[in-house]
């Protein structure tokens, strides 16, 4: 009786066993992008198909695409070309196209909250100037893309990676956010400034300098160049008192000479012009709000009514070269 | 292994994991979208609340050690054994049968993503009835030992989260008012009802008689406070306000995040063990006092054709039906008023458990 009982027991504790998959059945989706045309989702997903050939796993890239009125429908279609499971939990890269984020962002933020599978800390990029089959086509590794962006990150600041959790956050808080973005040239992967959407829509796209400056004011600036300068490390500590912002930075620079006037002027100039476009680049509001809630509550159009005040602590940087760095030839 | 009786460290250990079901049962959600960041008020407030439950009750456990189903049986008049076995029996299979189907589709979203929602309910109530039938003794033995592993997860988790903490997000606090404050302290506070009630119901002669039996369950109520705080906080300053209303298991959500020097990754599933132990105390001690309630009224016969009965019809009742979270409030709230009567009614009849 206890045996019979205790291979009914297994049984049941065994369901696992029941719905194991082998690596090399499974399509492991590495990039994900989306589109909008035509009032229709189009999906590209590249896949890295593990084949087992002699006990090692070799991977390969392949491409499929679909379209569909809704993502669930467009997914279906991917599932019905593809003979190996689809799965979606290794996704290391998002790709939104201009049309996909101005049409349905929140839908396709919405699928992503829905489907349980995936883990939202992948990063989401923008891509412009080229279409997204096009470039799926090239069959990149996100891996590639990622490092392109983490590297420009911290030797440039010329871009900040951002994840689909953050995104989510940033949106939750003021429907504003920003995506890295990149195109082709030239037959390359080319990184562009960072692009801001505003209430769900796409609103414009930084340029390289103010990408620099956009970094250097949210304290996430490693190393960068703001011709003639070199900045080799930079703090910056934001504080608010009701509608004053103070800026403190901490920097570490190759040349002193004109650098706080410069920086000030520059800084100024680009919080200015996105405080008249109405736009909370650096979501200082929610700084506010999050140290003076009554004053928050009690002050309508409080982004326009901000003023910003900066202070540097610069530091040259050592060059430990002695004497003369050019003589003069005998 | 010979068990003689529930040692009070195994008793604190139950209290601790009845009183963790919050985290399942209601969900940090709950709090989250009442008070916003000033959640973490309500856990202080609903705590104190909690502790003076648990002082109360571990008071009453002393004056009245046969429990409730032993007390109700020997002293009480069949008009009102009547009345309060079908509404204990009720309530009690109603709230388990609530946090059975949490823990199996809690199961089926996040860890047997490809199980089908019957098997997972099978596979469980098996262990449970299991668990059940081995009686009082061995629940709370399990509970101790499966306490250091509680433990354990708790700080492997918070120690993977710390570089994720940013305190700003804990900002604003006091921005809620005062009624909404009490009233997610007060959803706090019932969570603590049907765990007290089950711990009830224990007959003291199944514990072991010490002078000091307690100190040690309110240090691990203490405790469970003290960790459900610390986890809301972390909570809140890993994913901010915004998002962790969105989740119904925000807790799920952060464990994806921790990467312990990019080598030890995706520890979400270890880590949810928490939530299933949180979550199976409970339903194993309500399925303990329903079978209790059917023993004392068949005097013991046929134990395992009625938990038998009771596994059937918690799966049936869970493939068929979707309970809400009000429903598992409301009990707790008539619970606690059938219990406040069973008091007044045991004052009445002058108890004498000599």
């Amino acid at each position: 009786m206890k045996r019979w009982l205790f291979i009914c027991i297994s049984i049941f504790l065994l369901t696992g066993c029941t719905s194991y998959t082998e690596l090399n059945e499974l399509s492991i989706v590495n990039t994900l992008g989306i589109d909008y045309q035509e009032n229709k989702y189009q999906l590209t997903v590249n896949v890295m198909d593990g084949n087992l050939d002699d006990g090692k796993i070799e991977e390969k890239i392949t491409t499929y695409t679909s379209q569909g009125t809704t993502l669930e429908e467009a997914f279906q279609m991917i599932y019905r070309k593809s003979e190996k499971r689809i799965y979606l939990s290794h996704i290391d890269l998002l790709i939104l196209t201009e049309d996909a984020i101005n049409n349905h962002l929140i839908d396709i933020i919405e699928n992503f909250l829905q489907n349980n599978e995936y883990r939202n800390n992948f990063n989401v990029v923008l891509l412009k100037d080229i279409s997204l089959k096009d470039f799926m086509e090239k069959k990149l590794v996100a891996e590639q893309i990622n490092n392109l962006l983490n590297t420009n990150y911290k030797e440039t600041a010329m871009t900040k990676p951002q994840d689909l959790e953050t995104m989510m956050q940033e949106l939750l808080m003021d429907k504003n956010t920003y995506l890295p973005t990149i195109t082709d040239q030239n037959d390359e992967i080319f990184l562009r400034g960072l692009t801001l959407i505003k209430n769900n829509q796409i609103l414009e796209e930084l340029t390289i300098e103010d990408t620099i400056l956009f970094n250097l004011l949210k304290n996430t600036l490693h190393k960068t160049t703001i011709s003639p300068y070199m900045i080799s490390e930079n703090q910056t500590l934001v504080t608010t008192k009701k509608n004053e912002i103070y800026f403190h930075f901490h920097t570490i620079v190759n040349q002193k000479d004109d650098f706080e006037k410069q920086m000030k002027s520059k800084l100024l100039s680009f919080l200015t012009k996105y405080q008249q476009k109405d736009y909370d680049i650096l979501k200082l509001t929610q700084k506010i709000y999050q140290n003076d809630y009554h004053y928050y509550q009690q002050t309508p159009n409080l982004l326009s009514k901000l003023n910003f005040h900066f202070s540097f602590e610069i530091k040259e940087k050592e060059n430990y070269l002695q004497g003369e760095l050019f003589y003069e030839t005998r | 292994m010979k068990l003689d009786k529930i040692t009070s460290y195994q008793y604190a250990t139950l209290t601790f994991f009845l009183l963790n079901s919050f985290s399942m049962n209601v969900g940090y959600y709950t709090l989250t979208n009442q008070t916003g960041n000033d959640c973490i008020f309500s856990i202080l407030l609903g705590g104190i609340l909690i502790l003076i439950l648990a002082s109360l009750i571990f008071y009453l456990h002393e004056k009245y050690p046969d429990g409730i189903i032993e007390t109700l049986r020997k002293k009480f008049p069949i008009f009102l054994q009547i009345l309060f076995y079908p509404c204990f029996f009720l309530l009690i299979a109603a709230s388990s049968i609530y946090s059975f189907s949490l823990l199996i589709s809690f199961l089926h979203y996040y860890v047997l993503k490809e199980v089908g929602l019957l098997t997972i309910s099978f596979s469980l109530m098996i262990t449970v009835l299991y668990i059940v039938k081995k009686g009082i003794k061995t629940i709370s033995k399990i509970s101790e030992i499966f306490f250091y592993f509680s433990i354990f997860i708790f700080f492997f988790g918070a120690i993977g989260l710390i570089k994720y903490l940013n305190l700003s997000n804990l900002k604003p606090l006091l921005t809620t008012t005062i009624q909404k404050n009490i009233s997610s302290s007060l959803t706090y506070f019932l969570s603590s009802i049907i765990p007290f009630f089950l711990l009830f119901s224990i007959p003291k002669k199944e514990m072991e008689p010490t002078k000091n039996f307690k100190k040690l369950p309110y240090l691990l109520t203490l405790l469970s406070i003290i960790l459900t705080f610390i986890q809301l906080v972390i909570i809140l300053s890993v994913l901010g306000i915004h998002l962790t209303n969105i989740y119904q298991n925000p807790d799920m959500i952060i464990y994806k995040k921790i990467s312990f020097l990019n080598i030890l990754e995706r520890v979400e599933v270890f880590l949810a063990f928490n939530n299933i132990l949180n979550s199976l105390f409970i339903i194993i001690l309500g399925i303990h006092f329903m079978n209790q309630m059917i023993n004392s009224l068949l005097k013991k016969k046929k134990e395992h054709i009625s938990l038998a009965l009771i596994g059937l019809f918690f799966i049936m009742v869970t493939t068929l039906f979707t309970f809400p979270l009000s429903l598992y409030l409301k009990t707790s709230i008539l619970i606690f008023l059938l219990f406040g009567i069973f008091i007044l009614c045991c004052l009445k009849y002058k108890y004498n458990h000599h």
